[in-house]
């Protein structure tokens, strides 16, 4: 029992209960299975559950969770940079007024209320980023890959599961897909490139009726559709159709080279 | 019996021994005055160690069972997956070879997959299980 006590005062986190500087990087790292939460608040002192072993080298605070931990909380200031990596398992990150940073190699990831730039990866596993301000890099490869109410540049990446992009607003958005879907419902927050691929699945956008923009639509004969009133339509050749809106605007690349393209307006 | 063992066995049943006397008490009363004590700690002892030691052994297989179970599948499921990504870009440069990469539009699909791939390995390196 004594030593127990002992290993358990000696795991204590120095930095638990204290304030963190605006600077710091909390990084979690696990290597066994476990669900690792980070929620920020203005204002919290750093709180780790279960009590885990930590060491601050500079502004980095790196927590290491032992094999076999089950699930791990941290309550921490939301003027941080969040990264957190694990073999297995889950992520959830939430209210962050800095950089985040997801790593899992199977497994979900969600994160939501950040207000920094946030890269996410899941090798097997879902991706759902949620009311994100700042620029979001997101890969997956098999599974859901879903932004909802984002404001900054897009990059996202899946090779085979579907991309969903809802209530986006981005001057600059870079989707590919290989053999599957891409779902955006995008506004523009100024002139930028919106360039969404796939090899063999579809594109399907919609945009605002007010949205100015000037798209080109890459698809095998009869697989690209135009669905949007006012808009003028200039075929290239049996695979682009070039549709315009307006003067100037975003510029779209939408392309699929055996699949289908779709451009529509926003109901 | 031998002479012996009968007044050792008289000796241990004393003045008390009745017909009422349960049987069970009679022969605790002679175990405890003679050498004829059954060995039931002896036996007890052997079969607590050998019943301590197969427990110890079926937890150690469970432990050993659960661990694999747990923790082999995540790492495998993560390459399998990545390698399949790779086959099925592999395959769609391969279909895209057999048609004519002289064509401006096939040869541009190949720099797109190329690039995915490049993305997916950049993205997702191997790692270590």
């Amino acid at each position: 029992m004594i030593a127990l006590l002992v290993a358990a005062a000696s795991a204590a986190c120095p930095q638990s209960g204290k304030d963190l500087p605006p600077s710091t990087r909390l990084e979690i790292a696990a290597l066994g299975g476990s669900l690792v939460t980070v929620r920020g608040a203005a204002g919290a002192k750093l709180a780790l559950k279960p009590e885990l072993d930590c060491s601050m080298v500079g502004n980095v605070l790196r927590v290491v969770v032992p094999d076999g931990t089950r699930d791990v909380t941290a309550d921490v200031p939301s003027a941080i940079a969040v990264s957190v990596t694990i073999k297995r398992g889950n992520i959830e990150i939430s209210g962050i007024n800095g950089n985040v940073m997801a790593d899992v190699g199977a497994g979900d990831v969600q994160i939501s209320h950040v207000n920094g730039d946030v890269t996410a990866r899941s090798a097997v596993g879902t991706l759902h980023l949620s009311d994100i301000t700042g620029r979001i890099d997101a890969a997956a490869q098999n599974n859901e890959l879903r932004v909802t109410r984002a404001r900054g540049d897009v990059r996202v990446s899946n090779v085979s599961g579907t991309t969903l992009l809802e209530a986006v607003q981005a001057s600059n958005i870079m989707a590919t897909t290989v053999t599957s879907e891409i779902v955006c419902t995008c506004s523009p927050v100024g002139p930028g490139i919106w360039e969404m691929r796939t090899h063999t699945g579809a594109v399907r956008v919609a945009v605002g009726r007010n949205v100015e923009f000037v798209a080109t639509l890459d698809a095998p004969p009869n697989a690209s559709r135009v669905d949007m009133p006012g808009v003028s339509q200039q075929t290239e050749g049996k695979r682009k159709v070039t549709v315009v809106r307006g003067e100037g605007g975003t510029r779209m690349l939408l392309s699929s080279f055996s699949g289908g393209v779709f451009l529509q307006d926003q109901r | 019996m031998s002479d012996e063992l009968t007044r050792r066995v008289r000796d241990a049943l004393g003045p008390g021994r009745t017909s009422q006397t349960p049987p069970e008490e009679l022969w605790s009363r002679i175990a405890a005055g003679t050498s004829l004590l059954p060995r039931r700690r002896f036996l007890d002892l052997r079969f607590a160690t050998t019943g301590l030691a197969a427990a110890a052994l079926l937890v150690a297989v469970g432990i050993f069972v659960r661990r694999r179970s747990v923790e082999s599948p995540a790492p495998h499921a993560v390459q399998v997956v990545t390698i399949a990504s790779l086959e099925s870009i592999d395959a769609a440069l391969s279909a895209l070879r057999r048609d004519s990469a002289s064509v401006p539009r096939v040869a541009d699909e190949m720099l797109f997959l190329a690039r995915m791939r490049a993305s997916l390995q950049s993205d997702f390196p191997q790692r270590s299980p």
